[in-house]
């Protein structure tokens, strides 16, 4: 009994090399890890995040602790991820969203360009550096995009394979978990 | 080197590398490109900067491309336009557009980019250049963008070369920049981008604008200016410098002569001989049938092939003279600078019937002279009668001209005749770009695939996709799901319908406030179906909810209107500052609903959770493991039989989907779709709100009444209803059952003695009844059991009788069996 992600459906269409992953199913690669990691390393690259833990905040909470991040929606709501399963008390100020949101992970030198022809947020590096979490429109949907080591996209999970199509379309090419755990591995331990 | 062939009506004609389709035209031997629009009269070549429409021709299936600015490229297929006017098979005055032609073999592509820019230079001339590397050298960091419209940048090379070795100035070629909008926003289109056939719209926001566009150069009034042979200057020093072309053979130099001064040395150096240089004060028209043979002029007649119009230059400021009062800089000619003559003389013949004053519309410069002496003097209203800067140009070739000439006949001054306001976009655009990528959302449940794999086939629903039945043909098997729920079981994916989750201290308050039922009272582990109506008691939405704990409520909606629901309790909740947390968790949940005499054995298969009548009786909702899934039970009927709705985090959907049908292969399980569906709640008069209610219904009329608990202190709509119930009703939603088997549509009006007295909202065969029913909004006076209404429908009548019961198990004991 493995978790689907709301893009299985690309992962089949694109004949992913699927393994389990913490309990999702998930694409290793596509076609080989080697040449995804060079093209992300070189254009663009997107890749399934939508394993990350996602939990809605009310109230002013400035930190998380670790390895869960926390980013900061409104003056009063909060988002916290993380790439493994958080232990939380649920109540009327905590919502766990990680079911409700797929998550993909847009990266490479050219993955501002590819946002650009999706958003009309301003996506320059002054204007959204490390660290930015900003609710907008992606791709005619709502999202939140989050700065961390590549953009961050949430959407909701019935449109993922829409926001999928338009991030091919728009120039991205799909890379796998082997990929993936390299990309931000390497970028964890240069930060 | 690979040739550049392309296809110009017909024949194949050779370009060089660097060629735009005009220039290779030209070279080629063509003189006549295209034939005006109203008219039919032979236009060439007359400005080469994009300005007019002389050389508007349907390349690639887009019509009214100006052939100067599309670089040529193989395989092309090049049309000119409006022969059919010019051979006189098209009647001017009753001209349809054409059929847009098939958009050719060749794809388009159309994308839109959202850029943000400490500054935007529009225009690649020497004071753009000038003006982008003064902006960047402000302050570091500074990004800065620069929009050239034509292929290259122009000002001095050691600028060019320079901006484009800047890493922070970012130079868009071939884009024109179209309208100037609020909050500094511009909007351009970029040609060619990245690939043949595409167009790339750019929105870009910039802090600052600069606008260097400099001027462009306009014609003058004589008979048959508009003939081929006659050009501006541009187009001649054009063709000469950028394209090795000679013009023409004889030539006749017409206007600003000192200005053009460097001209006639190019002129002399291509081998074209000048025969003189006049005046416009002199000239009295151009002669030629297709391509102009001589010019003649009050001191006698040139035999000449080419005519050059050294034209005054205008400041090229249209698009921000309607930008209102945002701080846009002007530099260079576009702000006057080098632009020393501002007189336009207008020759003897200005007015004659033959002086083209507008390009695109053949208003002729006798048309302007009729309006102005019928006391239209002002140049907004010359344009409105006489369709005068209407088109494409935008007024850049004749508004001057309509404006001096109204000026001459009145006596008024330029400034009195006026200009006419200039809106975007100029130059226009093609609706392709407009509308750019094709980014319609569609939203698919957890189980797509599986129903993709039963062959199911699919409807729309808002954005969502939904199985409408599985496996054709149809009706039979919108039988098998029927029976197959009403005798079994069925299975049908309901993750579409809209789950908000309402937490926190005040949540049950403003349940009970948005709701017609109490929910406060309302025991940890039931459910409750209510409606959700608004300030007019009309009923907006109607769902189920569930009180999953003291402070948790788990609300169900109809599909299209979770948003709406959602934004509706956000509103009163923030109105009445109450502490709620509002979540809309439809995506996250995938759903599905297990209904039939034999659902209770094939769902124990799968969890330990008592399911007998007793341990989880009707109405109630549990949590337990169903096939090792977390799940949320809730025994709810909307098809009228025992039945469980099962949700499950949406990555386990798929799963639990396939693990339930296996459960049930026993009893000859069936997934069943919207179709069965609609029958099933049909033979239960289940209403759907939105299909079988309208913008105005309330629950009396609908026959539920009993949603409305006029009891509670209050709740939204209640005084509306109060008074509803007191007051007579004016329709009602009823039952009825039509005599044969024939069934008319959804929507059919209700006839009774030939009199209209309402519609019909569903009509479906029912397999119970065996016979087609149907619900009905009636006058009250029709509301009885077995009053004789008709349906009637594409002009044939259906009978049918009015029932006032419910068509399949009134009492209900199906559902709690």
């Amino acid at each position: 009994m493995e978790r689907l992600s709301g893009l299985h459906r690309c992962h089949l269409q694109a004949q992913g090399g699927l393994r389990n992953f913490f309990g999702w199913q998930l694409p290793a690669w596509y076609t080989d890890a080697f040449s995804e990691l060079a093209q992300l390393r070189s254009s663009a690259g997107i890749s399934d995040v939508s394993y990350l833990t996602k939990l809605d905040l009310r109230g002013t909470a400035d930190e998380f602790p670790a390895p869960a991040r926390l980013w900061k929606l409104t003056s009063t709501r909060r988002l916290v991820t993380s790439p493994q399963p958080i232990a939380f008390t649920p109540s009327s100020s905590i919502t766990d969203l990680t079911s409700l949101y797929s998550a993909i992970l847009l990266a490479g030198p050219k993955s501002r360009q590819v946002l650009e022809k999706l958003t009309t947020l301003n996506v320059n590096e002054a204007a959204m550096p490390e660290g930015a979490a900003r609710q907008t429109r992606l791709a005619h949907v709502n999202a939140v995009i989050l700065r961390g080591q590549g953009f961050f996209l949430l959407t909701t999970r019935d449109v993922a394979e829409h926001v999928w199509e338009a991030l091919l379309h728009a120039g991205a090419s799909p890379f796998g978990l082997i990929a993936q755990q390299q990309w931000l591995g390497a970028a964890h331990a240069g930060a | 080197m690979d040739q550049i062939l392309f296809q110009w009506n017909g024949n194949t004609v050779h370009a060089r590398p660097g060629d735009t389709v005009a220039s290779a035209l030209y070279r080629a031997g063509v003189r006549t490109f295209t034939y005006s629009y109203q008219h039919g009269r032979p236009r060439g070549l007359f400005c080469l900067t994009g300005s007019c429409p002389n050389c508007m021709v349907t390349i690639d299936g887009v019509p009214n491309m100006r052939s100067c600015t599309v670089p040529a490229r193989s395989g092309l297929s090049v049309l000119s336009q409006n022969l059919n006017v010019h051979r006189g098979l098209d009647v001017p005055a009753a001209k349809r557009f054409p059929p847009a032609p098939p958009l050719a073999e060749s794809e388009h592509h159309y994308e839109h980019t959202y850029l943000h820019f400490d500054v935007v230079v529009v225009g690649g001339g020497p004071s753009g250049l000038k003006a982008v590397l003064e902006s960047v050298s402000e302050s570091p960091g500074m990004r800065v963008a620069l929009l050239e419209k034509e292929l290259a940048l122009s000002g001095p090379e050691e600028l060019a070369h320079q901006v484009h070795a800047h890493p922070q100035i970012e130079v868009f070629l071939s884009c024109s920049c179209f309208g100037v909008y609020e909050g500094n926003l511009l909007g351009a289109v970029q040609a060619g981008y990245g690939r043949p056939n595409a167009e790339n719209l750019l929105h870009l926001r910039a802090r600052r604008i600069i606008w260097a566009t400099g001027a462009y150069e306009t014609q003058y009034l004589f008979a048959n200016n508009d003939l081929p042979g006659v050009m501006l200057s541009t187009a001649v020093s054009r063709m000469i410098h950028r394209h090795g072309l000679v013009p023409g053979r004889r030539a006749v130099l017409v206007g600003e002569l000192e200005r053009c001064a460097a001209l006639v040395t190019d002129l002399e150096a291509a081998g074209v001989h000048i025969v003189a240089s006049v005046g416009v004060d002199s000239v009295v028209s151009a002669r030629g049938s297709e391509h102009v043979t001589a010019l003649v002029t009050k001191d006698g007649t040139h035999r000449v092939d080419l005519v050059v119009i050294c034209g005054p230059l205008l400041p090229d400021l249209g698009l921000i003279r309607s930008a209102g009062k945002q701080a846009i800089a002007v530099v260079g000619a576009a702000a006057g600078e080098g632009i020393t003559s501002r007189r336009y003389p207008l020759p003897p013949s200005a007015q004659a019937r033959d002086a083209i004053a507008c390009l695109c519309m053949d208003v002729s410069g006798h048309d302007v002279t009729q309006a102005v002496e019928s006391g239209i003097t002002h140049v907004e209203l010359i344009k409105r009668v006489t369709k005068l800067g209407k088109s494409t140009c935008q007024g850049r070739m004749c508004q001057t001209a309509a404006i001096h000439l109204c000026s001459r006949i009145t006596g008024e001054t330029v400034a009195e005749v006026g200009a006419t306001v200039s809106r975007p976009p100029a130059p226009p655009v093609t609706l392709g770009v407009l509308a750019g990528m094709r980014h319609h959302p569609v939203r698919r449940t957890p189980m797509h695939d599986q129903h993709d794999r039963l062959g199911a086939t699919w409807m729309d629903m808002g954005d969502w996709k939904r199985p409408r039945y599985y496996v054709s043909p149809p009706q039979d098997c919108i039988e098998q799901e029927y029976r197959a729920v009403r005798e079994r079981a069925g299975i049908i994916d309901v993750s579409t319908l809209g789950k908000i989750e309402v937490k926190g201290p005040d949540a049950g308050r403003l349940l009970d406030l948005v709701f017609t039922h109490k929910f406060s009272t309302l025991p940890v582990g039931r459910t409750r179906y209510s409606v959700l109506c608004d300030e007019l008691g009309t009923i907006v939405d109607d769902g189920t909810i569930s009180r999953m704990e003291e402070q948790r409520y788990f609300v169900t909606t109809t599909t299209t209107n979770v948003d709406f629901v959602h934004q509706w309790l956000e509103w009163w909740a923030a109105a009445a500052g109450w502490s709620v947390t509002i979540t809309n968790l439809t995506a996250g949940l995938a759903s599905m609903n297990l209904a039939g005499p034999h659902s209770r054995e094939v769902l124990q298969k799968l969890t330990n959770c008592d399911l007998s009548t007793t341990a989880f009786p009707y109405m109630d909702w549990r949590h337990a493991l169903v096939a090792d899934v977390p799940a949320t039970m809730m025994r709810i009927g909307f098809v009228g039989e025992m039945g469980w709705e099962i949700v499950v985090p949406a990555e386990y959907g798929s799963y639990l989907w396939e693990q339930l049908l296996r459960a049930g292969s026993g009893v000859d399980i069936r997934p069943f779709g919207v179709e069965a569906q609609r029958v099933l709640r049909l033979e239960k008069k289940h209403i759907i709100v939105g299909v079988d209610t309208d913008a105005l219904s309330n629950p009396y009329e609908a026959g539920m009444g009993w949603v409305a608990k006029l009891d509670k202190p209050d709740f939204i709509g209640r005084a509306a209803l109060t008074r509803l119930k007191r007051n007579p009703l004016e329709r009602l939603l009823v039952g009825f059952e039509l005599e044969g088997n024939a069934i008319p549509a959804d929507g059919s009006p209700v006839l009774v003695d030939g009199r209209p007295v309402g519609w019909a909202t569903s009509v479906r065969y029912s397999w119970e009844k065996q016979k087609g029913i149907g619900m009905a909004w009636v006058t009250p006076s029709e509301a009885t059991q077995g009053t004789r209404i008709t349906l009637r429908c594409d002009s044939i009548d259906y009978p049918a009788d009015v029932v006032e019961g419910v068509f399949y198990d009134p009492a209900g004991d199906r559902l709690k069996m």
